[in-house]
Parts: structure tokens; C-alpha cells; sequence
């Protein structure tokens, strides 16, 4: 099919030609041939370039069978195990969200994000879950279990007689052709083709870098392989084709759990993400204060630098002429949040490092500038009232490698999950009159526990000046690079 | 020989005339063959007469129109027998009858407040105290600026402040004006130039220490303690200046109003603040060592006495303590 049509384009560019060539050989060369000569030529620069294309178009065509099949098979094979998630508002009866989800067994189970159904979770008496076919046929959901760290849910439907889609393994190559399906801002069930990029290395989870456009909607879909298996599960997009996947095995681990919560339901989801976020914060936590930190310097003081793979840091410096005091920054933090609802993410952590030089204002107005920057935190998520409490603050002069500081040191509980915290702690260096130092950590849905292991650990890294050789005055901890 | 003293009383009672008689009768109405000629048109041309009598005068009604009315300040006094110190009162006018030998009081002693408004008042302590009010406000100013400001920002910056202070200067001379009819800017304006001082250091001294005590609080109680007591002084001196007042009544005043307006300050400060604050609040000036009064603790210690930071609101937290007993 392919090969013909390129034949038919071929011949009436190769009438021309014949006719030019023969012209040219009988005739002798005169003026109006000249000009003809130059007209033909052009013609023979569009087919020559015309050619090439052509013969390697129609010679490699019939190989391969086309990408675009590919989706197109993977899509007519696929498209009734893949569904449209509603999340519907009881009092209006309208849906207040959509999504994508897939059955993964002939139980009715279906798979989709965590954050797709996120509402009915936190309010169950103000949302129902619905699913709708590609053939439109609708049903009810109901909640089997979650996985709020890796965003994700298992819901039961009463399908019974649609194949469920086969749990792959995420386990790619870089560069493998994977096609992800979905339901993009409620235009209809379509497929978008992209490329496997592994996963992503500074994360604190697991997550597949898909180059490929997500959509909203159509998170909470399949991605699938050549040989329709599910690789990894649609969750979020950076735009441009910047597209991340939770890989597969959380699913199957999910799905192994949905057994046994069958037999005893979970009644109580605040308990079970408050449990999931918990273990998460605890491990990571635990893993960042046991591993040794690398250090940076900063002026004359040596601070932790990078702490962990996920960690991204930048830096930047005021070179306003007219400032009464020179200020240096730097800034590192982890971009991993886990969603728990619209206006409330947590995880992941942050910190900054503001230095300030005084030129020549005396120490009083020196302290005045360098403490404006003490009052701000990071805020590391914009939780309302009904998520958590208000700060509580303890603030006293702390002394830390032998110079003082002062520390403030807050944290605000999660409402629902009372063992987990936002912490924030602001430290300012208070005992020298030409250069001041602010160090502010912060750390989204932590324990007592971690926040204080990492708090302890953080503040007792920091050191003014260079890090000492003499294993006599050697600082406790903080010796990385 | 003096028989009599007449004094013609304005509506707030203050003397606007005095007239010294040395013969009885006196006629008294609006016609100029009176002794005593009244301007006022409620006043018959010839309204009363002023006669003597046993222990004191006796009136007798001429009047036609509007009659006689008497207030009485001395004892057994008959239906239109007066004594000296008694009021008549005939039309709009009030006249008050004295003997020339009616006791007065013992004179005041110059009070305190008296000799520190004098004090104040003089010239060069006025010029002082207002210098030391600008140079106070335009160091804090400049303390305060991230960029060097230029002489012309620092003054624009303060003049609010200055205007109250004279707004509030120029509202007391006008409240003695209307009451004891004495104009004095001057003391009024630079006792407000004081606590202007007064509430700088105080303001400055509080938040060294919040700083040291790293409690908000105490130094909340100070500067609310210290502040009371400067606007108690402030409207002591306004209302000695301004006012015929006793001096109980003065503290009284005084008291009233200061603590009322920082109690109202207090309250509106608590209303604004939000129900939720996304940030943290603390303390959150930094001041130079020398301000540090207070050693540092060990980070253990620090991080032990933080523990409370963690206390969960049993009243919010929909639970206590998560389950224990659910599936990993």
C-alpha cells in the first residue's frame, strides 16, 4: 500500500525529466535553450532531492509495521478495560472531579491515582465514585485501599465480564517506545505515544520519567508496553512533555494488599494514610540522618551541603551597589510532595542558607537589616485551618560550635493525622558584629522523632569556619566531602 | 465703707463683672437710672431692688415679666431674705451678693504639676526635649532603613508623628481655652513631645527585652505598664493646664482615659489577629551581642526544652494517637 503510493508520485516527475534529457542530447545549445536549461535544472534539484526520499521511504516501510499501528492495536485491544473515574458531588449529583483508572483483575478491581478520588477519601458523606465505559456504560465504585504515597488506589466495580489488563514490570530500557492511556480533560478515551526515561533519580519515591504529554484526566491510566502490559500508572506532568508514571510494582504490592483487605475493610482511611505517610517520613528521615553530608561553604562558615540525592540546590548573591550590607544565598530542597488533597501536599523538605556581611553601619542597625530575614519561613505547603493547627514556637539562644545563635524552632500538627508535623526552624547567628548567618530548615509531615534527628543533626552540622583537621576540636558530625 | 459686691456670673458660672456698692438700695434693672444696668433683654427696666435687711439683703420684685429667682447658698434664709454668697437670678443674668467681709478660701498651694508644666514651658528645655524628640525618631528612622535615606526621607518619615503631637498640643489649648480661657500651647505640646521620648525608649527598651528573654510577653506587660504610666502623666498635665479641676479629679481622669485607650489597643491588636496564621509567629529581631543577658543553652537542652512545640491540640486532632493495629 505504502510502496504504491510513492510509485504514482514518482511518475509525473520523472515525464519531465525524460523530456529534458532527450532535448539535450539532439539538440544543439541556443539561448532559448539555455533558459529552458535553467528552468528544468531547478526542477531536477526538487526531484533529485524528491528521490532519495522516496526509495528510503518505500524501502523501509513494508519492514516495520508503523508506531502508529502500534497505538492503534494497543488502543482497540485496550480501550474497555480502561475507564473514566467521576467523582460525584451528592448534593448537586454533578461530578466535582474526573480521571482515568483500569481494571486490574476480573474481581472488578480497578486501579487508579490516589488523587483522583482524593475527595471521597477525606469526605465520603459528600462524594460518591462512578466509573463510565468506553461503550458508556456507568456503575458504582467503592473504596478497597490506597497508597497515598505513591498516589495511588484500588477501587471495586461490579464488572465482571471485561478482560482486566496484565500487570507488567517497569524494568525498561531507556528509550523503549510506551504508550499511555487516559481520558484527557473529558475529550474521550485516547493514547499518547512516548519514551521510557527511566526513573527519576532525585526523588524520594520511585516515579518513571515519561517523555510524552499527560493531560489532566487522564491520570490514573494505564501506560502500557508493545505487548500491553501495564508499565507504570499516569500521575503527573511538568508540561512540555515532561510526564511522570508511578511505576507498576507499587500497584502489584497494592493489589496483593487489596486480598487482604478484603476480608477486613478498612474502615478508616485517616488511619491508613496517616500510617503510609508515617513509615514513609520515618524511613527517608532515618536514611538522611544516618548517611554522612557532604559540605559547602559559605563565607566563612561550613554547612551542609547537598544532604541527599533528591535534593536540589541553587544559589544567588545581591550585587546592588546601594545596599547597606552584602547578602548571599543559597537555597536546597526536595521537590517530592505527596498529595493528600487540592490545597494540601506534604513530604519533602527544604533549607536555606542567607549570609550577610556588614560594610560599615554600626552592629544596632547592622541587626536591624540581617534580622528582617529572621521573622520569614519557608512555607512549605499552603494547608488551611482544616488541615492543621497553628505554629507553636519555642525560640532560645543555643550555642553551636562555639559561637551563638539564636534558634526558633516551630511545628503545626496535621488535624487528621495527629502523629505528623510541618516543622520549620529559623537560626541566626548572634554573636559577631560584621557577618550574620541565617540557616532555615524546614520539613512537611514529619514525627517528633524524625523532625527532631534531623533538627539535631542539621543545626549541630553547622560550623563557623573551615572544617577543623585537628581530630581534637573536630565538629561532631557534618565531615561529608 | 463697702456694703456691698455684686458679681455678674456668666451661664458657666465664671465672674464677668464685679461692682463694689457703698449705699443701700440698690435698683437693679435695664433702664439707666439704675444702680445697676443690665444688658439683658429679659430684663424689666426696672426689675428688682436690692435693700438691707437683719443679717444680710432683702429683694424686692419690681418686675413685671419673667419675676425673680434666687439660689440659695447660706442657711435660714427666708422666702426674699439673702445671705452673702446667695444668687439672684433675674431674665438670662445670675448675680451673686457678697459682704465685704465674706470669708474666702485659703489660697492653693503651686502644685507639682504646676511647677513641671513651668518647667517644661521654659525655652530652652522646651528646645531640648524637642531636638532630642527629632534626632530619637530620626535615628530610629535610620536604624530602621535598609538604604541610606537621604535627610529630606528621614524628616518625611517622621512627620505623622510630629503632627499628632501637635494635633494633639493644639486640641488641649483649645479645650483650656474653652474652659478656664487660657490659651497655653506650649506645655500641652511638649508634654506630648515627652511621651513621643517616653514611648521611643520604651518601645526600643521592650524589644531588647523580648529579644533577651525571648518572650514576647513580659516585655508586652513592660511596654503596656510603662506606656499607661506616660499617657497618665501626659493627660495629668493636659487636664492641670487646661482645667480648674481638683487633683483627684485630674488622677481620676487621667487614669481613666490612659488605661482605656490601651485597653482598647490591646483588644483591637488581639481581634485583628487571625483565627489560623499559615506562618509561624515568634520573636523575631535579631539585636547585637551585647544584647544577649541570657547564656545558650547545649542544642540537647534546647531541643528538650522545645518539646512542647509538639503538644497536639486534643481539642482539634480528631484523634489522640494513630491505630497501631493496621495491616503495613
Amino acid at each position: 500500500m505504502t510502496s504504491r503510493r510513492h510509485s504514482l508520485l514518482f511518475k509525473p516527475l520523472l515525464k519531465p525529466f525524460l523530456k529534458f534529457l532527450s532535448k539535450l542530447l539532439l539538440k544543439p545549445v541556443s539561448k532559448p535553450l539555455l533558459k529552458s536549461m535553467l528552468k528544468h535544472l531547478s526542477i531536477l534539484y526538487l526531484i533529485t532531492a524528491l528521490i532519495p526520499a522516496a526509495i528510503t521511504a518505500a524501502e523501509i516501510a513494508p519492514k516495520t509495521p508503523r508506531l502508529a499501528d502500534e497505538a492503534q492495536r494497543l488502543f482497540n485491544t485496550h480501550q474497555s478495560s480502561i475507564l473514566q473515574i467521576r467523582v460525584i458531588e451528592l448534593t448537586s449529583g454533578n461530578k466535582a472531579s474526573i480521571g482515568s483508572g483500569f481494571l486490574i483483575n476480573s474481581n472488578g478491581l480497578i486501579a487508579t491515582n490516589f488523587h483522583v478520588i482524593s475527595n471521597s477519601v477525606h469526605h465520603p458523606d459528600r462524594y460518591r465514585l462512578e466509573y463510565v465505559k468506553a461503550d458508556n456504560t456507568t456503575g458504582d465504585l467503592s473504596l478497597v485501599d490506597i497508597d497515598v504515597v505513591h498516589d495511588l488506589a484500588i477501587v471495586r466495580s461490579d464488572i465482571r465480564d471485561t478482560t482486566p489488563l496484565t500487570l507488567g514490570s517497569s524494568d525498561l530500557s531507556k528509550g523503549t517506545k510506551i504508550f499511555s492511556l487516559g481520558n484527557p480533560h473529558d475529550l474521550g478515551l485516547s493514547i499518547v505515544e512516548g519514551t521510557y526515561n527511566g526513573l527519576l533519580e532525585k526523588s524520594l519515591f520511585d516515579k518513571i520519567f515519561f517523555s510524552g504529554s499527560l493531560n489532566p484526566g487522564m491520570s490514573g491510566g494505564p501506560t502500557l508496553n508493545r505487548q500491553g502490559h501495564v508499565v507504570g500508572i499516569n500521575v503527573s506532568t511538568a508540561g512540555n512533555q515532561l510526564s511522570f508514571l508511578v511505576p507498576v510494582n507499587y500497584l502489584k504490592i497494592l493489589t496483593d494488599n487489596a486480598e487482604t483487605v478484603d476480608k477486613t475493610p478498612i474502615d478508616h482511611f485517616d488511619q491508613r494514610i496517616e500510617q503510609q505517610l508515617r513509615q514513609h517520613q520515618s524511613l527517608y528521615i532515618k536514611q538522611l540522618v544516618a548517611s554522612d553530608w557532604p559540605t559547602t561553604q559559605l563565607g566563612p562558615f561550613t554547612l551542609p551541603g547537598a544532604i541527599s540525592g533528591v535534593v536540589k540546590c541553587w544559589g544567588n548573591s545581591d550585587d546592588n551597589p546601594k545596599a547597606l550590607i552584602d547578602h548571599a544565598t543559597s537555597n536546597c530542597f526536595s521537590e517530592d510532595r505527596i498529595f493528600l488533597s487540592q490545597r494540601f501536599t506534604t513530604g519533602g523538605f527544604a533549607y536555606t542558607y542567607d549570609l550577610y556581611a556588614n560594610k560599615a553601619l554600626s552592629s544596632v542597625h547592622f541587626y536591624n537589616l540581617y534580622g528582617a530575614n529572621f521573622g520569614r519561613t519557608i512555607r512549605v505547603n499552603s494547608a488551611d485551618k482544616e488541615a492543621v493547627s497553628n505554629y507553636q514556637c519555642h525560640t532560645e539562644f543555643v550555642a553551636l560550635n562555639h559561637k551563638d545563635w539564636k534558634i526558633a524552632y516551630c511545628a503545626r500538627n496535621y488535624i487528621k493525622y495527629p502523629s505528623l508535623f510541618d516543622i520549620t526552624v529559623t537560626i541566626a547567628m548572634v554573636s559577631d558584629n560584621h557577618q550574620g548567618l541565617i540557616v532555615k530548615l524546614a520539613a512537611a509531615g514529619v514525627d517528633k522523632e524524625s523532625a527532631d534527628a534531623f533538627t539535631n543533626k542539621f543545626i549541630n552540622a553547622i560550623q563557623y569556619g573551615p572544617l577543623s583537621p585537628n581530630p581534637a576540636e573536630k565538629p561532631s558530625i557534618g565531615e561529608g566531602s | 465703707m463697702t456694703k456691698i459686691i455684686v458679681e455678674e456670673l456668666n451661664r458657666l458660672g465664671h465672674v464677668t463683672h464685679r461692682h463694689r456698692y457703698h449705699s443701700l438700695p440698690i435698683k437693679v434693672g435695664r433702664a439707666y437710672h439704675n444702680d445697676l444696668i443690665l444688658s439683658d433683654a429679659y430684663v424689666c427696666p426696672e426689675h428688682l431692688v436690692i435693700d438691707e435687711a437683719d443679717n444680710g439683703w432683702q429683694i424686692e420684685d419690681k418686675s413685671n415679666q419673667n419675676g425673680v429667682k434666687f439660689k440659695r447658698h447660706s442657711e435660714h434664709s427666708h422666702s426674699n431674705q439673702l445671705h452673702s454668697g446667695d444668687d439672684i437670678i433675674i431674665g438670662r443674668t445670675r448675680l451673686r451678693l457678697f459682704s465685704p467681709w465674706h470669708t474666702v478660701p485659703e489660697a492653693h498651694t503651686l502644685s507639682v504639676d504646676n511647677t513641671l508644666s513651668h518647667f517644661i514651658s521654659r525655652p530652652i528645655i522646651a528646645t531640648t526635649l524637642i531636638i532630642t524628640a527629632v534626632f530619637l525618631l530620626i535615628l530610629n528612622a535610620q536604624l530602621a532603613s535598609t538604604q541610606s535615606l537621604t535627610m529630606i526621607k528621614l524628616v518625611a518619615a517622621n512627620l505623622p508623628a510630629f503632627f499628632v503631637v501637635l494635633f494633639w498640643g493644639g486640641l488641649w489649648t483649645f479645650v483650656g481655652r474653652t474652659i478656664i480661657h487660657r490659651a497655653s500651647f506650649l506645655p500641652h505640646f511638649i508634654a506630648a513631645v515627652l511621651l513621643l521620648i517616653a514611648s521611643l525608649l520604651v518601645a526600643t527598651l521592650s524589644s531588647y527585652i523580648a529579644y533577651t528573654l525571648n518572650d514576647r510577653t513580659i516585655a508586652t506587660l513592660f511596654e503596656f505598664v510603662f506606656m499607661g504610666i506616660a499617657v497618665v502623666m501626659l493627660v495629668y498635665i493636659n487636664l492641670s493646664n487646661s482645667t480648674h479641676i481638683t487633683r483627684s479629679a485630674r488622677l481620676i481622669i487621667s487614669h481613666s482615659i490612659a488605661w482605656s485607650l490601651l485597653l482598647f489597643g490591646l483588644f483591637m491588636q488581639y481581634a485583628a489577629q487571625p483565627e489560623f496564621n499559615p506562618t509561624p509567629e515568634y520573636n523575631a529581631e535579631l539585636k547585637p551581642p551585647f544584647a544577649q543577658l541570657v547564656p545558650s543553652k547545649s542544642p540537647d537542652a534546647f531541643l528538650t526544652n522545645s518539646e512542647w512545640i509538639f503538644q497536639v491540640d486534643t481539642d482539634k486532632a480528631l484523634r489522640t494517637s494513630p491505630s497501631e493495629n493496621l495491616t503495613p
